[in-house]
């Protein structure tokens, strides 16, 4: 049988419903984001696992430029090897139909008969290529251009084009995030992944009985750092050029990195709105309970039970956090799917499902019911423990104090209504702290939401405006003597051009090792500009390494200090170079070197195996028509076309994303905002009733209603701000986003700030006219009666 | 004093109650001491703080008395725990307050509800409120109630459970002569048809006329004792 | 005192309205800048070219014979007619051969032929030179009465420094014409008298010639150190005078074209200070060019260019022989004309156009191009002097964004 008690809980809800709606709401954002980012990152891992494991997907990568196939038994019978595949990797230039630019493909052999033993691939339409120049296409190039099985795309093989024929579409977990060699965001139409039997393409590039790539699987527990060393001495004559592991490989890392970046999300920002929502639930609570007093008493005088009491108002507080956590279930699942969906553009895996994940719909629930919980413990436990004869005394009357203002003497500068405002805020100070808290976290959670739009709009900016200024990035197969850079000038369109020669090197200080590569370039360039941490130019200096500051700390050195530099290439000489200057880089960690002294570090003539050109844009077409006719050309990159993808990558990320977190920080604060101006509401009308009874107009008295908000407000929005600062620098030097491959740089503009402050200007000014409207309809008479 | 009787519904000895509103200490009652017989009506007369509220607390178990003891039908309630006053308020005790007290979001019907739910073998909240005479607004929220009908819908509450003691405080304070007469009809009711003790706190000495017996309470203790051999009735009685 | 209020509350507003909007407007991109000058540019082909010693003699076995160690290496000094380069046994089998002694008078007569060629050769230049000197005294004398240009004045210069030159050049085929026979007539000598010798039984007297050197000079190249047996006309060493040099360079056809004698030409990268260039002249543009293969694996049809040097010496001086240098040829140098970096020009379109920073906002300009020479070009149309245009704007940069300049060095 339904108890009056129980009906009375559901009329209360219902009465009080201008007040739980918006705790309501923050409680279900915080389920919902801790929901949706651990559902997302639970789904991703799992793939991830599935795939890899599925795929036997390498747990090293080793490149050498060639090496004889017997070698790949030595490597299997290295102590901890698991299973070896070789193969031939090459890059080349592709001609593809509908296409001006010329596109870079990655042919990675398949073995003559059967499935590769590691990183295998997932077939996703047609057939594994048989003869000939079948292969099989990634899966999004094939979209990207519109390919159908059957289509034919033109390769710079051997010095000639040949036509290579698409048989079968593959995906495969080397290529879950696809980048072109240099690049950081994929660009599908200008880069695929192509899939042949080695006997097809070995010849074409001296590796028949030879491979210059061998990727490894690792039995478990195996020491990687013996079997790295092991390897690199058996590819060593061979010229390798350092092994990578799994976490490294450009791919694995992207994906890697995505899941680190909602780990920090998944735990901070659910954590804020729970706290929010557990704190206005507090205040609410203890409202209720000091409004209902007198009925409290009433009911313990009547013989309810203390426990009873409390386990009247753990009810209400029970069906709040469940209608939130309902609610919260349906956002978390909402937000799950659109955030797994965009990771499906970007990630490349077979299938990416978004499965709710029921541990943690259960986390999420008991984590809101237990702060809940403890946070209306206090109230509930004043109900509990009233007695009944102090409940049917009249509260003692609210004790205040004269205020701050007054303090200093400055109390005839202000109107009384000023003078009502602080008093009340300073009556309770608990209350009041709690409610500036809640403005700060909303606060800062806009800011933290919105300033990586700037900081990435930042960093396009200065890499492809300050740093970068070619036009054409050209690529060679193979270093040649820089008097090619004429022959590169002369190129339909081609104005002038730098030449520059990448080098893979190990860097060595004292026991920390990294790999990279080294950009030799001329003193003096203006196609390619190094600047400083406040972005003024600096000159490459004549002599010595110019490093980033990212690589600097990776190796904890600077200025000053020596590096030891192991050249992966060549005659594989190792010197010691010195520190000159330490830049700031957010993208990569390049090291940069005079080109001369470069070449004669070398021991070589000096030398280049690229350049950058400035081009005339209406010849570009004729450029990269003749540069297909190259072979030793295995690239031209446009700067333009790159930042476009560039462009596109980050909108459909950030886009979306800015406006949901903008959604919920807007429901925190006004969740915050309405709930103080509806308690204060709720305990002043009696008095702002009295004073319309004396004779003050609605205004005047509507002012001491929300004069209260807005004085809490202009207390808070500083600190919010300074907090927003502060998540935004927690987040840009996290490990999500400051990593080897980029570091968002720390950029808040005072849009930023102006969006966070508007954020929280238009929660107030919606609570406050709700406020507002609701004074005008008070009835004076009945309040005037009623104790409360 | 006479020696306490099996038909003595309360006996107060000595009691003494101080405490602290806000910054202040009161002496709310200074040696109190009386014995109620059951089925009696009783009425405390004094003025606004006399302390006869603090006294009617005390009879309810509401609250204890800081010194002295109180007996209901032979149990000590002075030192009995929280736990222990609970049940016997649950069990024997009925409430009319002054400003009615009711929950505003049920309705009468389901006010008086509240409390049949709990007793051990109370009468349905209906015919509780037949015997006020408030049948017909069952229905009806406290805010659709006028100031009569929601103390009468506070007396059903309170009687619904059959208790065995009625304790009211200013039942008629916030009513007119003619509803007051009402409310006070009902009460009488109580007392001579379902012989419940009741004891009703006034500082209007009219009532006083309906009382078996009459106690003048000022300044926290006994002024004087008055026993009426012919109550009158309620509608004889105008103020 | 109500209007006042009021006046406050619109006087915040107001304020608060413009704190926002500026704090939405977008922060300035930073830019490289630079300014539009007036300036001269030079339009020049370059392409890569090499030294060459104009003046250059292969020393060659005169007859087959014994080669004795020689002591002379790459860079030791010569003096025509006294340093001995080389020493020389001739083989006596040789001397005792009929068919070798008829070679040996045939080749005389070569010589001598030779040497009468580069003997009339040497008139015709020497004619040329005279004339060319007598116009330019005639010509110089008229342009101080200013009925000649500068242009044509310089023009004879010109032509009398060629002449000058070429003289010289067909003089020194003339010794180098005498030497040669003189060395051959010689080797003939040698059968005659060596035939009497060993006719009469006498032991061979292992007659040594002595090959002294033909100029003056260095040695540039050294064949044959080690004594050895060589046969006639094998080259021993190379020596020549490389305070006497000459640029070649082979450009592309088609660049060539656009090349005429005269022109001015830059030399760079030849390894001296960073921006040091050397001075020349186009000589010659040969007429006819040949097929090469590029660095890049195509064919190509090139061109052979001649450019003598000018101007001061002392960096020529540097310089020996095939060593690699940049080759600017200026095909044409305007002074005073409109510049800006070629960085600072896009295309939008069909037309080319800059962005020109204006109150600290972009502003596209379409511009009419003329020249373009090095890193700068010239805008004819569009854009005045003192103007600041953005280096290389990405498509980050739009029209109407607001920009700063960092000021590039």
């Amino acid at each position: 049988m339904v108890t009056a008690l129980n009906r009375n809980v559901v009329r209360d809800l219902w009465r009080l419903r201008g007040q739980l709606v918006p705790i309501i709401l923050v409680m279900a954002c915080g389920v919902g984001i801790y929901i949706a980012m651990r559902s997302t990152m639970r789904s991703l891992e799992s793939a991830r696992s599935k795939y890899y494991a599925e795929e036997r997907f390498a747990d090293m990568f080793v490149g050498v430029k060639r090496a004889p196939a017997s070698l790949a038994r030595r490597i299997e019978t290295i102590d901890g090897v698991q299973s070896v595949e070789t193969r031939v990797v090459v890059d080349v230039t592709l001609d593809v139909p509908g296409m001006i630019e010329a596109a870079t493909g990655r042919i990675v052999s398949l073995p003559d008969r059967g499935r590769p033993a590691v990183n295998d691939v997932r077939l996703r339409s047609g057939r594994l290529p048989r003869r000939g120049n079948e292969v099989l296409v990634n899966e999004a190039f094939a979209k990207a251009h519109v390919l159908p099985l059957g289509a034919r795309i033109g390769a710079l093989i051997d010095g000639r084009y040949d036509d290579l024929e698409i048989v079968g579409t593959a995906l495969s977990p080397e290529f879950i995030y696809a980048v072109a060699p240099g690049l950081m965001f994929p660009d599908d139409k200008r880069f695929g992944v192509f899939w042949m039997r080695r006997r097809a393409i070995a010849p074409a590039f001296d590796m028949t009985g030879a491979f210059n790539d061998v990727v490894l699987r690792v039995a478990r527990g195996a020491s990687l750092h013996d079997i790295e060393l092991q390897v690199e001495d058996l590819v060593a004559p061979f010229g390798g050029a350092g092994v990578l592991w799994r976490e490294n490989q450009v791919s694995a890392f992207f994906v890697a990195n995505e899941l680190v970046q909602l780990q920090s999300f998944a735990t901070m920002i659910p954590a804020l709105f729970l706290f929010v929502g557990v704190f206005l639930l507090n205040i609410v609570v203890g409202r209720v309970v000091s409004s209902q007093r007198e009925i409290i008493a009433g009911l313990k005088a009547f013989g309810y039970r203390d426990r009873e009491i409390g386990w009247y108002f753990a009810k209400l507080v029970g069906a709040v956090v469940a209608i939130g956590c309902i609610l919260g279930v349906g956002i978390g699942v909402a937000t799950g799917r659109a955030m797994t969906e965009i990771y499906e553009r970007h990630f490349r895996f077979p299938e990416l499902p978004f499965k709710l994940g029921s541990a943690e719909t259960l986390e999420a629930a008991a984590l809101v019911g237990i702060a809940a919980a403890l946070g209306t413990a206090f109230a509930i436990r004043r109900a509990v423990t009233l007695l009944p004869a102090e409940g049917m005394r009249p509260e003692a009357p609210p004790v205040y104090r004269p205020t701050v203002l007054e303090r200093m003497g400055l109390s005839r500068l202000f109107p009384v209504a000023a003078h009502s405002v602080l008093r009340e805020i300073e009556r309770k100070p608990r209350r009041s702290a709690l409610t500036i808290a809640g403005v700060v976290m909303a606060t800062g959670l806009t800011v933290m939401n919105t300033f990586s739009f700037d900081s990435i709009r930042h960093l396009l900016h200065v890499h492809f405006g300050l740093a970068q200024r070619e036009t054409v990035q050209v690529s060679l197969h193979e270093p040649r003597g820089t008097a090619l850079l004429s022959e590169l000038e002369h190129l339909p369109g081609v104005q002038y051009g730098e030449p520059f020669r990448v080098v893979p090197v190990r860097f060595r200080a004292g026991s920390r090792v990294k790999s990279g590569s080294i950009v030799g370039m001329a003193q003096g360039t203006t196609l390619m500009a190094l600047h400083d941490r406040q972005l003024a130019r600096i000159a490459l200096p004549v002599r010595g390494l110019v490093i980033a500051e990212k690589l600097a700390e990776l190796l904890s050195v600077g200025v000053g200090d020596s590096l030891r530099v192991e050249i992966l290439e060549g005659r594989r000489a190792v010197r010691t170079v010195e520190i000159a200057r330490v830049v700031d880089t957010m993208m990569g960690t390049p090291a940069h070197m005079e080109l001369a002294s470069l070449c004669r570090m070398l021991q070589e003539t000096p030398s280049m195996n690229g350049a950058w050109l400035h081009v005339d844009e209406a010849k570009l077409p004729q450029l990269h028509e003749a540069a297909k006719r190259k072979p030793v050309v295995t690239g031209v990159i446009e700067r333009r076309a790159t930042l476009r993808s560039a462009r596109t990558t980050i909108d459909s990320y950030l886009g979306s994303w800015l406006v949901v977190g903008l959604l919920f920080s807007l429901v925190m604060s006004f969740g915050v905002l309405y709930n103080a101006v509806r308690i204060t509401l709720a305990e002043r009308s009696r008095e702002l009733a009295s004073l319309r009874v004396l004779g003050f107009r609605h205004r005047e008295v509507g002012i001491i209603l929300v004069g209260e908000m807005i004085v809490l407000i202009c207390i808070a929005l500083p600190i919010g701000l300074a907090f927003g600062y502060a998540l935004a620098y927690a987040m840009a030097t996290g490990p999500g986003f400051d990593t080897e491959q980029f570091r968002l740089p720390l950029v808040v503009s005072p849009s930023t700030y102006a969006t966070a402050t508007l954020a929280v200007v238009a929660s107030a000014v919606v609570s406050g006219w709700r406020a507002w409207r609701m004074l005008e309809r008070v009835d004076l008479v009945e309040v005037l009666k009623s104790h409360d | 004093m006479a020696l306490p009787q099996t038909s003595t519904v309360f006996h107060i000895d000595d009691v003494t109650k101080t405490y602290q509103m806000g910054k202040v200490v009161v002496h709310a009652l200074r040696g109190v001491s009386l014995t109620i017989e059951d089925g009696e009506f009783v009425v405390m007369l004094g003025p606004s703080g006399s302390g006869k509220s603090t006294l009617l607390n005390i009879l309810g178990g509401l609250d204890t008395p800081t010194e002295g003891s109180v007996l209901y039908r032979a149990r000590e309630l002075s030192h009995a725990s929280r736990s222990e006053l609970t049940e016997f308020r649950r069990q024997s005790v009925g409430f009319v307050f002054q400003f009615y007290n009711l929950m505003p979001s049920l309705t009468a019907l389901e006010n008086v509800q509240v409390v049949t739910d709990i007793a051990k073998d109370p009468m349905s909240p209906r015919e509780a409120l037949d015997i006020v005479g408030l049948g017909e607004r069952v229905r009806h929220f406290p805010a659709q109630l006028s100031g009569g009908e929601q103390q009468r819908v506070a007396i059903a509450r309170a009687i619904a459970k059959r208790p065995a003691v009625l304790l009211c405080d200013e039942p008629t304070g916030a009513l007119d002569v003619s509803t007051g007469k009402l409310v006070l009809e009902a009460l009488r009711f109580v007392n001579r048809k379902l012989g419940a003790a009741v004891i009703v706190i006034t500082h209007n000495a009219a009532i006083a006329a309906m009382a078996d017996r009459v106690v003048s309470i000022a300044d926290g203790r006994i002024a004087n004792v008055e026993t009426n051999l012919v109550p009158a009735d309620p509608c004889d009685i105008s103020w | 005192m109500k209007w006042i209020k009021r006046l406050a509350w619109l006087a915040f507003f107001a304020a608060l309205g413009f704190g926002v909007r500026h704090a939405y407007e977008p922060q300035p991109l930073l830019v490289d800048s630079a300014h539009a000058t007036r300036g001269e540019l030079l339009v020049t082909v370059d392409d890569d070219g090499r030294t060459r010693v104009r003046e250059r003699y292969t020393v060659s076995a005169p007859l087959p014979g014994r080669l004795l160690r020689t002591a002379l290496i790459p860079g030791d000094a010569v003096h025509a007619n006294k340093t001995l380069v080389a020493e020389f046994e001739p083989l006596a089998s040789t001397l005792l051969d009929a068919r070798s002694r008829a070679e040996a008078q045939a080749r005389v007569g070569r010589a001598e032929a030779a040497l009468k060629r580069a003997q009339a050769r040497e008139a015709k230049a020497k004619e040329d030179w005279t004339f060319a000197e007598a116009e330019m005294r005639r010509v110089g004398a008229l342009r101080g009465k200013s009925v000649i240009t500068q242009t044509e004045y310089d023009r004879t210069v010109r032509d009398e420094r060629g002449a000058l030159l070429q003289h010289r050049a067909a003089q020194f085929d003339v010794q180098v014409a005498r030497f040669e026979l003189e060395t051959v007539r010689a080797s003939l000598l040698e059968f005659s008298t060596s035939t009497t010798d060993v006719a009469e039984g006498a032991s061979a007297p292992s007659r040594r010639w002595r090959l002294r050197s033909p100029i003056d000079g260095l040695v540039l190249r050294v064949f044959e150190r080690s004594a050895r047996t060589l046969a006639g006309g094998v080259p021993i060493l190379e020596i020549g005078n490389t305070q006497a040099l000459e640029v070649v360079a082979d450009y592309l056809s088609q660049d060539a074209v656009r090349v005429r004698p005269g022109m001015t030409v830059r030399i760079a990268g030849w390894g001296g200070e960073e921006s040091a260039l050397l001075d020349g002249t186009v000589r010659v543009v040969e007429p006819a060019g040949y097929t090469k293969i590029s660095a890049l694996g195509v064919e190509e049809q090139r061109v052979n260019i001649v450019i003598d040097p000018a101007g001061d010496s002392g960096g020529w001086n540097a310089l020996g022989d095939n060593y690699r240098v940049e080759v600017q040829i200026v095909l044409r140098e305007q002074a005073d004309i409109l510049l800006v970096p070629a960085g600072a020009l896009f295309r939008e379109g069909e037309s080319w156009c800059v962005l020109v920073i204006e109150d600290g906002f972009a502003r596209l300009r379409k511009v009419k191009v003329g020249d373009r020479g090095g890193l700068s070009s010239q805008i004819t149309a569009g854009i005045v002097e003192g103007d600041e245009v953005i280096l290389y704007p990405s498509s980050l940069v739009a029209d109407g964004d607001r920009v700063q300049s960092r000021h590039a060095p």
